[in-house]
């Protein structure tokens, strides 16, 4: 596959390890991409290849998880923040935004001369082994127009330490002029939810996490006055919150989010064609160790039948239930 | 160079220390323990030793913690969604938080972002023995900043933060900052001596890792690992602490945008399906088609009644008799793992099986003996489910 | 020898294998009843790019080769034969001899669209009286100025009553016989003298259609003659050659699927107080069908590796319909054998599968006319 060939200079691939304390990055970080303006906003969205979770199993002979006929693939709650950045990037060419009545093709609706002057990209960044940039090319197939993929290595020790991946992430972003990152909720594997808030620490921007829907507000891409802001709802709880962001900031998406797009046979070729940006970044070390792993599932039942008519069986049900102190 | 020594007449390698080491810097070479440079001196390998040869700066051999008078005390995050808010959980999780140093003797603080809205009477609900304010307010980034800080500043041997949305953004982000161990979904935690072991969930929550780490540990629970809450105590003392508030520098270029939080509503069930400890499902046996729709709903009130969510099987939502409940189905719908799980009229499919697996209980109320449910279900109830349905809804005070 | 799939290849057959199952397979029984794949469908297949996978981007394909197109094709023949015989017949052989023997000006005109989906194509060789004896066909192509009169009928064309693009075959000197005595045109539905005749009812493949295709004094331009006035014959030859391919494929995945079902089937169906698995009976004929369906997929996979490298594949094309088309029905007949009565019965999709798996013998040349193509080459080889 092509190496980013022809594209960026020294920022790209190879480049030295990030420090968190550059104020100019080093070789200006990846070229903007051909096409977009000089103020172009980048969404940068966060994705993690993770073992597919139905192919994954317990092996209870080696007390471990076994993924190795595993499927790999970006995470659903990943995708789902990738389908956020595709709309918003939509919207965005279209002069979208509250007025813009209907977002049609060249911004009808909005007037002439009156569509988006800020371009919005959508970059992807992942990190994790080379073999994967097969898979992380469905990004580029289904939203993103530029793919960042960190391929330093990293044992299994710091892939579990979620600080050790959000100081790697945190770098490359500080390299790439960020307007907005996006990520998943909860990776398929690790279940944390955790690289989100500290991405958003390490960057000094807000956090918002289970975020359902974001969209432009009045004033679309450009926004008034030139800050454009979004209008996002997250659940949070049993609620249902909306806010009013001005980035940039991190948001985090989670599974009730739009429904990611499949990468059509067209696109997904397309994408192979592409150039990949590969990055490395300086890895932390990590502060803490997995020492064993369990399973969750229950294995046996009691299979215990209670007897009786629905009042009376319920009754008693209540009384075992109480035992267990389950209720 | 580490401080930290093996006293090799008592270290018979035992590889303990090995295990024991969260910095991967201790291995057994030639018989015998051998530390690395990346020693941090944290004295986990010293409380792990059964021989006692591990000795550690600042305590005899065998004891630790190695920092001093560093690292006492717990702090839960209180800080709650809106401004002024506290955190429902917290009570719950300061309970968790006082079982996990209770050993130790050593307090229980509240952080808050803010002066609470209910003022001294909302603060003596929390079960803490004093409540901190640090700057921040209602600015997520400044929040994470001014915890780092204040972490860094009062150095507690444990942050522990809620399930919940602002717990997790405020005290992950504090973590990060500080460069504290951070674990999420956190379901059983041990603190001893300078070093933490938990448990936490993965893939879902399918399987659990257990986990050590040196103090300082900043960790998010799982809502199975809240403690129950004290009740009593007057209202704890309440200090302002004043820190300087250092955001991240990554970019060194512009600081954070902003975020305003503005109307909250309901989401349309009372309690989200992966959050409820108790739920009630129907199947396509729960009542035939012409009164699925009234059973549907008595289900969905008698669930909120309890305090749980209602669902339904993959086979159910296909029949189109269930309206807008979720599915449970390990394919293509909800995993869950609620304490209890009654199911009402289902087959049991193996993947609506597979997507209950971790329930605590299982209940089957079904009147088919040949229903795959049945050996997946702890207790089986063969009376006709409408009927315990009507029985339930009787004894949550459903119409 | 690396026999890792490219990456590119092994994404594709992820995406259409998720379409496949998620899109299409809840479709199969509505396809199966209305004898119809949705309108709907087809619109959305074609803007995924299912119409042009093995062509160049140039063209608006999609530029996977023959590989990919074989991936694909083994993906949406477990699915459902209709689709797999849609594609088929469009891209495997009709687009395919625009692609192979079209001047740059009939492949802006006509292969552009094709693969964009916009025009359906079929292949109208076949005829009453020429079916194996392909050379024998009478349809007649006269040359009158700048356009060629044809006159005859064709009958069991795929996609005959949908397709936009006909490449049909017409004698232009009956003393020549099938060496510069046909030739190759591209018709388009809209020209005069040209209709649709009789859809014909099959015993399978329902979703597919076939029918008759009438030329009365049919008007085709000269420009549309293909290839080689008089050598349409070999045009017809190199597009079946590369057709088998797609079509070994999806026997490939019919078969795996049916292999899929069956081993399932066996882990729970019980009888005699264990799953039937477990009973040496029926083991043994999952491992046959296994280990045949795993030989075959790698035959096909290397048959369109040696397309994609250009090289000559006309035995390894015929060995792969042959063998793929044989193999197909026998481990299909097999599931049904291990489903017992659910395998009879309509509800459980297996006595579908066999029904359809019957024509993979038969058509692009029956299996018989593979089986010469073989001997004629081995016997040239080793004259």
């Amino acid at each position: 596959m092509s190496d980013g060939g022809g594209a960026p200079p020294a920022g790209g691939p190879g480049a030295g390890p990030a420090t968190p304390a550059a104020t100019t990055p080093a070789g200006a970080g990846p070229a903007a991409p051909a096409g977009a303006g000089p103020g172009a906003r980048r969404l940068f969205v966060l994705l993690k290849v993770a073992p597919r979770p139905a192919d994954v199993y317990f092996s209870a002979s080696r007390a471990a998880v076994d993924a190795t006929n595993a499927e790999r693939e970006i995470g659903f709650s990943d995708r789902t923040a990738l389908e956020v950045a595709r709309i918003l990037a939509l919207e965005a060419a279209a002069g979208g935004g509250a007025g813009a009545g209907g977002a049609g093709a060249g911004g009808a609706g909005v007037g002439a001369g009156t569509a988006a002057t800020q371009t919005v990209e959508v970059a992807a960044l992942s990190w994790g082994p080379a073999a994967d940039e097969k898979v992380l090319r469905a990004a580029l197939a289904t939203g993103a127009t530029r793919l960042l993929h960190i391929t330093t290595p990293l044992d299994e020790a710091a892939a579990a330490d979620p600080l050790v991946v959000a100081s790697g992430l945190a770098a490359a972003l500080g390299r790439g002029e960020p307007w907005l990152v996006l990520c998943g909720d909860e990776s398929a594997d690790e279940s944390r939810g955790a690289v989100g808030p500290m991405v958003a620490a390490l960057l000094g921007w807000p956090f918002i996490g289970g975020v359902v829907r974001a969209k432009w507000a009045a004033g679309g891409a450009d926004g008034a006055g030139g800050a454009a802001t979004l209008e996002v709802e997250a659940e949070e709880g049993p609620n249902l919150v909306s806010y009013v962001v001005r980035p940039p900031v991190v948001l985090a998406v989670n599974r009730h989010g739009p429904a990611p797009k499949a990468a059509s046979p067209l696109q997904l070729m397309k994408a192979f064609r592409q150039p990949v940006d590969r990055l490395e970044v300086e890895v932390a070390a990590p502060a803490l160790k997995v020492r064993s792993l369990a399973t969750t599932e229950v294995k046996r039942r009691l299979n215990e039948p209670i007897p009786g008519a629905a009042e009376d069986a319920l009754a008693m049900l209540w009384a075992k239930l109480r035992e267990r102190r389950v209720i | 160079m580490p401080d930290t020594r093996i006293i090799g007449e008592l270290c018979d390698g035992c590889g303990e220390c090995v295990r024991a080491c969260p910095f991967f810097a201790v291995d057994v070479v030639d018989g015998k323990a051998a530390l690395a440079e990346s020693c941090a001196d944290c004295g986990i390998c010293a409380a792990a030793c059964p021989q006692g040869a591990v000795a550690v700066p600042g305590g005899a051999a065998g004891t630790g913690p190695a920092r001093g008078a560093a690292g006492r005390g717990a702090w839960v995050w209180a800080g709650g969604d809106a401004a002024g808010e506290i955190d429902p959980d917290a009570a719950a999780v300061a309970a968790a938080a006082r079982a996990a140093v209770e050993v130790e003797g050593e307090p229980v603080a509240a952080v808050l972002p803010w002066e609470p809205a209910g003022g001294a009477a909302a603060l003596a609900t929390l079960g803490v023995d004093e409540v901190i304010v640090i700057p921040g307010g209602d600015q997520p980034a400044a929040v994470a900043a001014a915890l780092a800080a204040a972490l860094a500043a009062e150095k507690p041997r444990l942050l522990l933060g809620s399930a919940g949305a602002a717990a997790r953004r405020a005290v992950a982000g504090a973590a990060a900052l500080a460069k504290v161990a951070f674990a999420a979904g956190v379901l059983e935690l041990e603190v001893s001596g300078a070093g933490a072991e938990f448990t936490r969930l993965i893939y879902g929550g399918r399987f659990t890792a257990r986990v050590s780490a040196a103090v300082p540990v900043a960790c998010t629970l799982d809502r199975r690992a809240y403690g129950r809450p004290r009740a009593g105590g007057g209202a704890p003392p309440l200090r302002t602490l004043e820190v300087a508030a250092e955001g991240g520098a990554a970019t060194g270029a512009e600081s954070g945008g902003s975020v305003t939080r503005r109307k909250v509503g309901p989401l349309t069930q009372a309690v989200p399906l992966a959050e409820a400890r108790m739920v009630l499902a129907g199947g396509p046996h729960l009542a035939p088609a012409q009164g699925a729709a009234e059973a549907f709903a008595l289900l969905e009130r008698t669930a909120r009644a309890l305090g749980g969510a209602a669902a339904c099987d993959r086979q159910a939502a296909e029949a189109g008799l269930v309206g807008g409940v979720p599915v449970v189905d390990a394919a293509s719908g909800a995993t869950i793992a609620p304490d209890v799980y009654i199911a009402l009229g289902l087959e049991g499919s193996p993947t609506h099986n597979g997507a209950v697996a971790r329930a605590k209980v299982v209940v089957a109320v079904t009147q088919n003996d040949a229903a795959p449910i049945m050996t997946g279900a702890d207790y089986v109830i063969s009376a006709e489910p409408m009927a315990v349905l009507q029985a339930l809804a009787k004894m949550a005070g459903v119409a | 020898m690396d026999f890792t799939m490219p990456p590119e290849v092994e994404m594709l057959r992820r995406t259409v294998r998720d379409y496949a199952r998620e899109r299409l397979a809840p479709l199969s029984q509505k396809v199966e009843e209305d004898d119809e794949i949705p309108p709907g469908i087809v619109q959305e297949m074609a803007e995924l790019g299912f119409f042009g996978l093995p062509f160049p981007e140039e063209y608006d394909g999609v530029g996977m080769g023959e590989l990919g197109y074989a991936v694909a094709m083994e993906e949406l023949g477990a699915v459902n034969a209709a689709y797999g015989n849609l594609i088929g017949a469009h891209t495997g052989i009709a687009a395919m001899s625009v692609y192979l023997d079209g001047t740059p000006e009939q492949k802006e005109k006509y292969l552009r669209p094709m693969c964009r989906g916009e025009s359906i194509g079929a292949f109208a060789l076949t005829e009453a009286n020429a079916g194996s004896d392909a050379a024998a066909i009478e349809t007649t192509a006269r040359r009158q100025g700048d356009t060629y009169i044809l006159n005859g009928a064709k009958i069991w064309i795929t996609n005959g009553n949908v397709a936009g693009t006909i490449i049909a075959f017409g004698v232009t000197d009956k003393s020549l016989g099938a060496r510069g005595g046909i030739s190759a045109f591209i018709v388009e539905k809209g020209f005069p003298g040209f209709k649709v005749g009789k859809i014909d009812a099959k015993m399978g493949l329902r979703g597919s259609h076939t029918a008759e295709l009438i030329f009365e004094d049919c008007q085709v331009p000269a420009a549309n003659v293909l290839g080689q006035p008089g050598l349409g014959f070999l045009t017809a030859m190199k597009a079946l050659d590369m057709g088998r391919i797609g079509l070994a494929a999806g026997a490939v995945g019919a078969a795996h699927y049916a292999l899929e079902l069956s081993c399932k089937w066996a882990n729970q169906r019980v009888q005699f107080g264990k799953p039937i698995g477990e009973l040496q009976a029926v083991q043994w004929m999952l491992a046959d069908m296994a280990t045949q369906i795993e030989a075959t997929r790698w035959m096909t996979y290397h048959a369109a590796w040696k397309a994609d490298q250009k090289q000559p594949v006309t035995r390894e094309a015929a060995m792969v319909k042959l063998y793929a088309s044989e193999m197909a029905n026998h481990v299909v007949d097999l599931a049904v054998q291990v489903h017992g009565g659910t395998g009879y019965m309509k509800e459980f999709g297996i006595e579908r599968m066999y029904r359809d798996a019957r024509i993979l013998k038969i058509y692009e040349g029956t299996n018989e006319i593979q089986r010469l193509v073989i001997a004629r080459e081995l016997l040239r080889a080793w004259k």
